[in-house]
């Protein structure tokens, strides 16, 4: 059930840097670093959301099936 | 600007499509070989970008040229869903291979009670939103070749789309549809498709990085230039005049979520096509980075064609074929085309063939088998699912060729989304929800299509003005609160956004309440704990107890798995076992086994009704099943009644049998005792519960008590004499056995004992004892007599001869030797009766009439009773009664009872009476001798019968011990009542000689 638990909560984390309000932070038209910084914000939300689901796949652990 | 020639197009094309072949076809060959490792996950993961369309190609950066950043929605949303997806998807999975679920549709009616009307409202609804668009796909396939030609009027005169959409629908048929099951792995489709999400990325990435850097100084330099035109960079913000709102961007994430599980491609692969449970959690990782990577440089390809043709904003779906032909790099652009083409045909082969396998076994195959058409059902089915994708390919090519109906590429891929996402809380909701119900499912998905339809397709179609714009503006009849773009005067939302929030508001709202209000049936039920509460817990339908016979089991799976794989069935089925071993329970296992199997070919709902037809159409073999299950009951009755018997009899041993039977515990306290033990020691049953088995021991015994508990410890058992205690607290005489009870597993549970009562028996052995003493006694009595007996003749004989006058004649010798005379027959009358009494008695019997017996000894006593007054007489007298007697001996008897009689009369007065009685009762001989004496006392009358007992003053007192010898001997009873003070009755019984009766017609 644990696992469970780890991957709504980090479902909702990332869901909520996704939508308003959260959102609205990086919604302004500016460059960071040459890239406008909403695109930089979701891409580096994007990045962490793999990152985490790389780690989140190494610990969840399925039972062996079939093989 | 360079192009390719129609030649090169068409060889470029039929190359892509012989190679995917290739792959296709090696793939099958080495499947074997390739087995499970780590290829056949890659193959799962990257088949799972098959997400990624010529709508992803084309259709993204055309977007993000006119919208902004709305096109990221489409890719975050599942990027962000996958963060769930090593539990949700999971269990998808897991669910989906233990149901065999084949589509999105089966999973739906599967889970709710196998319902073969919702399956086919959910495929007929998800076909209906897609065919649109694998249409967009054919489109941008056609677009793409008009791009790519040098001289564009080549297409009027022939179109190598249509080419392109019949070798698809072939490709499918030869690598998916080759066989009905489509839970097997289809290995050669699935590399395919993996290899074309490889090209398709190469493509994006180079396609990418050569317009980034290549045309570009990169990100900082293009952003830049844009940054220059405010009309461009607000577009690379949110919630702006002509870019996502909020709740638009929200929406949008929110459907792609759901699209992405429950798209029937996304489905096919992710689901269907798992190859292990454990692959989801490299999917959930690589999926997202897969739509990562090939979102990268979407933006950087629309503002750079945006850039470079500034007034081309309405055809930036072609950019990023545009952007390398219009620089003449025709490496890039044949690679950008064939990512696009890889993109679409992967997209249009999956999802056709997903949605080929819809249209049969949810819509075509419940109605052949309604019809009752089973005859070669495995390749009408077969036929019709390639039929089906033919048919989906053909629907999509026309759609694409129509006039009418040309909605921006964009808009119609939205909209399909929105359509599937419809299937979402169902399925959602129905892998957590057990209560949701198939009524609810029902409601939900129909309000939500419907509401769909209403606020999204009815606006599309008023701007292709398909009809008048008044129904937009103006509601439908003129009633504005049902204006399809603003539902009950929501305004304020774009059409997609209000859209989404109607039909899903509809769709969950309805499933939840109408599953709140209605109850779910059997199967509804079953299925729903089967989904719900999956892993391993899996139970057969309750109320299906239909079972198949092995032979039908075996020609069924023939009939409809198809030759090739049923004989690989059957032995899976059957096991080692030969048909005709197996059990019923076995064959009930069998049955959900098989209808499992034949779900994976024709759908949950159509493998249901199958198996439950073949019940009713063979009436012969329903009757052998019923037989087979009433001698299965009676057997089980029997069984049953023979262990209800065996306790019955058991509990009626325990309750009758007279010894105490009790348990205790270990502790040694009581806990249950029998009744005839409550009986014997006085106790009620509910005090039994308070004792410990040495309270039913006597006070001397609780020494030995110790040694008892040490035995029954150490697991033996303890007999032995003792003394008990009843409850009044009276000792008795007790034999107890004691014996520990062990359970299964030899762990001691208790004891029980049996305490049997002996006071009867020592009394018993007292008496013996004591007849045996009076045995000797007689011995040395009779011993004494003859002793006596033979001086006392001598001094008998002397005192004759002294008391002759010849001797001595004085008158006071002659007195005293009278006396000595006198006294000497009185010392031979002790000495005979005490002879006769230890004589050993043989009888001389013969048949006597009683009264010829009765009446001299009645006639001499009667005399003698004169002489004290007292009457002697008979009173009530048979003379016809005979027995087998020894006279003699009787005579005495009779003399004995009745001189008895007349002595006890004899202190009292003159006028008493002896009556005496003769007659027959029954079968014995009675004569009774009653006088009005003084009576017997009662402490006297038991010992009335013992040697040397007497009451009177003179004689031996062996009289009556005597008559009671005598009248045993003859097999007769005697009795005595008596009252002190009214008299005695003494009552001899002896077995009678029955007369022949005159009446009974005798031979006289």
């Amino acid at each position: 059930m644990k696992a469970a638990e780890l991957v709504v909560a980090c479902f909702l984390l990332f869901g909520a840097c996704l939508v308003w309000p959260l959102l609205a932070i990086a919604n302004r038209p500016a460059l960071v670093a040459g890239v406008p910084a909403l695109v930089l914000y979701l891409f580096v939300v994007w990045t962490g959301m793999v990152v985490v689901l790389i780690v989140l796949a190494r610990r969840i652990r399925p039972p062996e099936d079939e093989t | 600007m360079s192009g390719l020639s129609p030649t090169a197009l068409l060889s470029i094309v039929l190359g892509y499509l012989a190679f995917l072949f290739v792959v296709a076809s090696v793939a099958e060959a080495l499947a074997p070989r390739l087995g499970r490792g780590r290829l056949r996950t890659l193959t799962y993961v990257l088949a799972a970008s098959v997400y990624c369309t010529a709508w992803t190609f084309y259709g993204s950066v055309g977007l993000a040229a006119n919208r902004g950043l709305e096109f990221l929605t489409i890719y975050l949303g599942p990027a962000c869903v996958a963060l769930l997806w090593p539990v949700l998807l999971r269990k998808l999975v897991r669910v989906s291979k233990e149901q065999r679920i084949t589509s999105v549709s089966d999973f739906i009616s599967s889970r709710y009670g196998k319902s073969a009307a919702l399956g086919t409202l959910v495929a007929a609804l998800v076909v209906c939103g897609m065919i649109p668009y694998i249409a967009l796909q054919l489109k941008a396939v056609s677009a793409s070749f008009k791009m790519i030609l040098r001289e564009d009027s080549v297409l009027e005169v022939f179109d190598p789309t249509l080419v392109v959409a019949v070798t698809l629908a072939l490709f499918g048929i030869l690598f998916g549809a080759r066989n009905l099951d489509f839970t097997k792995r289809q290995t050669g489709l699935m590399t395919a498709v993996a290899v074309e999400s490889v090209v398709k990325l190469v493509a994006f990435l180079l396609v990418g990085a050569y317009v980034t850097w290549g045309l570009f100084g990169g990100f900082a330099d293009l952003f830049g230039q844009v940054a220059r035109h405010p009309e461009w960079s607000k577009l690379l913000t949110l919630d702006q005049a002509g870019t996502a709102s909020y709740p638009r961007w929200t929406a949008m994430l929110l459907i792609s979520m759901l699209a992405v599980m429950f798209l029937p491609r996304q489905f096919h692969v992710l689901v269907v096509q798992n190859p292990r449970e454990r692959d989801v959690n490299a999917v959930s990782w690589t999926f997202p980075l897969y739509l990562l990577l090939i979102n990268v440089f979407v933006l950087p390809i629309a503002f750079a064609g945006l850039l470079v043709f500034p007034d081309a904003r309405a055809q930036a779906d072609g950019f990023i074929l545009r952007l390398p032909l219009f620089f003449d790099s025709q490496l890039i652009s044949v690679l950008v085309f064939l990512g696009g083409f890889s993109a679409a045909t992967a997209m249009i082969v999956v999802d056709s063939l997903a949605l080929s396998k819809m249209i049969t076994n949810d819509i075509i195959l419940p109605m052949l088998l309604r019809q009752r058409r089973m005859e070669d059902i495995y390749w009408i089915t077969l036929f019709y699912t390639r039929l089906a994708m033919l048919a989906v390919v053909a629907l999509g090519f026309l759609w694409a060729r129509m006039e009418h109906g040309q909605l921006l590429l964009v808009e119609m891929g939205l909209l399909s989304f929105i359509a599937v996402a419809q299937c979402g809380p169902a399925i959602l909701l129905g892998l957590y929800w057990r209560r949701g119900n198939r009524a609810g499912a029902f409601t939900g998905i129909s309000a939500g299509f419907f509401v769909w339809f209403y606020t999204l397709i009815i606006p599309a179609l008023g701007r292709e003005g398909v009809f008048g714009p008044s129904f937009l503006a103006d509601g439908p009849f003129g009633l504005g609160l049902l204006r399809p773009t603003a539902f009950l005067g929501l305004e304020g939302l774009d059409t997609i956004s209000h859209g989404v929030f109607w039909s899903l508001f509809f769709n969950v709202g309805l499933f939840v309440m109408v599953s709140l209000l209605t109850e779910q049936d059997a199967d509804d039920r079953a299925q729903a704990a089967a989904f719900v509460g999956v892993a391993g817990e899996d139970k057969p339908a309750p109320g299906a107890p239909a079972i198949l016979s092995a032979p039908e089991i075996e020609r069924l799976v023939h009939h409809y798995v198809g030759d090739e794989d049923a004989e690989a069935i059957v032995r899976e089925l059957f096991g080692t076992k030969a048909p005709a071993e197996l059990s019923v329970p076995e064959l009930l296992e069998m049955r959900i086994r098989f209808e499992r199997l034949l779900a994976a070919s024709l759908g949950a709902a159509a493998a249901r009704m199958i198996v439950e037809d073949h019940f009713t159409i063979s009436k012969e073999e329903a009757q052998q099943l019923v037989t087979s299950f009433q001698r299965m009951q009676e057997s089980l009755r029997v069984t049953e009644e023979e262990v209800k018997r065996g306790e019955r009899l058991l509990a009626s041993v325990v309750e009758s049998v007279d010894d105490c039977i009790f348990t205790a515990d270990t502790t040694g306290r009581l806990v249950t005792m029998n009744p005839a033990g409550r009986r014997l020691l006085g106790y009620e049953a509910w005090e039994v519960s308070r004792l410990r088995y040495p309270d039913l021991l006597a006070a001397e015994e609780r020494g030995g008590g110790a040694g008892i508990v040490a035995a029954l410890e150490t697991g033996r058992g303890w007999g032995g004499q003792v003394m008990g205690r009843t409850a009044a607290g009276r000792a008795f005489p007790a034999h107890v056995a004691m014996t520990s009870l062990f359970d299964d597993r030899g762990q001691r549970i208790g004891t029980v004992g049996v305490l049997r009562d002996l006071t009867e028996q020592v009394e018993t052995q007292r008496r013996l004892i004591h007849r045996e003493k009076l045995a000797s006694l007689g011995e040395m009595a009779a011993g004494v007599a003859h002793e006596i007996r033979n001086p006392l003749g001598g001094i008998k004989m002397a005192t004759n001869l002294l008391s002759s006058p010849e001797v001595d004649g004085s008158p006071l010798s002659q007195e005293m030797t009278r006396s000595i005379l006198s006294g000497i027959a009185e010392i031979e009358a002790i000495i005979n009766s005490l002879l006769d009494w230890t004589r050993d008695a043989r009888l001389e019997r013969g048949d006597y009439e009683l009264h010829r017996i009765l009446d001299p000894v009645v006639e001499a006593v009667a005399a003698e009773g004169r002489g004290r007054g007292v009457r002697v007489g008979y009173g009530r007298l048979e003379r016809d009664v005979t027995a087998a007697v020894d006279g003699q001996k009787l005579r005495q008897v009779f003399t004995n009872v009745m001189k008895n009689a007349l002595e006890a009369i004899e202190p009292r007065r003159e006028a008493g009476r002896v009556t005496v009685d003769l007659f027959v009762d029954g079968e014995r001989a009675v004569v009774e001798v009653a006088d009005d004496g003084m009576g017997i006392a009662p402490e006297d009358r038991d010992r009335i019968f013992l040697p040397f007992f007497t009451t009177k003053p003179s004689g031996t007192g062996l009289g009556m011990s005597i008559v009671k010898k005598i009248v045993d001997l003859h097999g007769g009873e005697i009795a005595i009542e008596s009252a002190p003070g009214s008299g005695t009755r003494v009552r001899i019984s002896l077995p009678a000689v029955l007369a022949p009766h005159p009446l009974a017609g005798g031979t006289s």
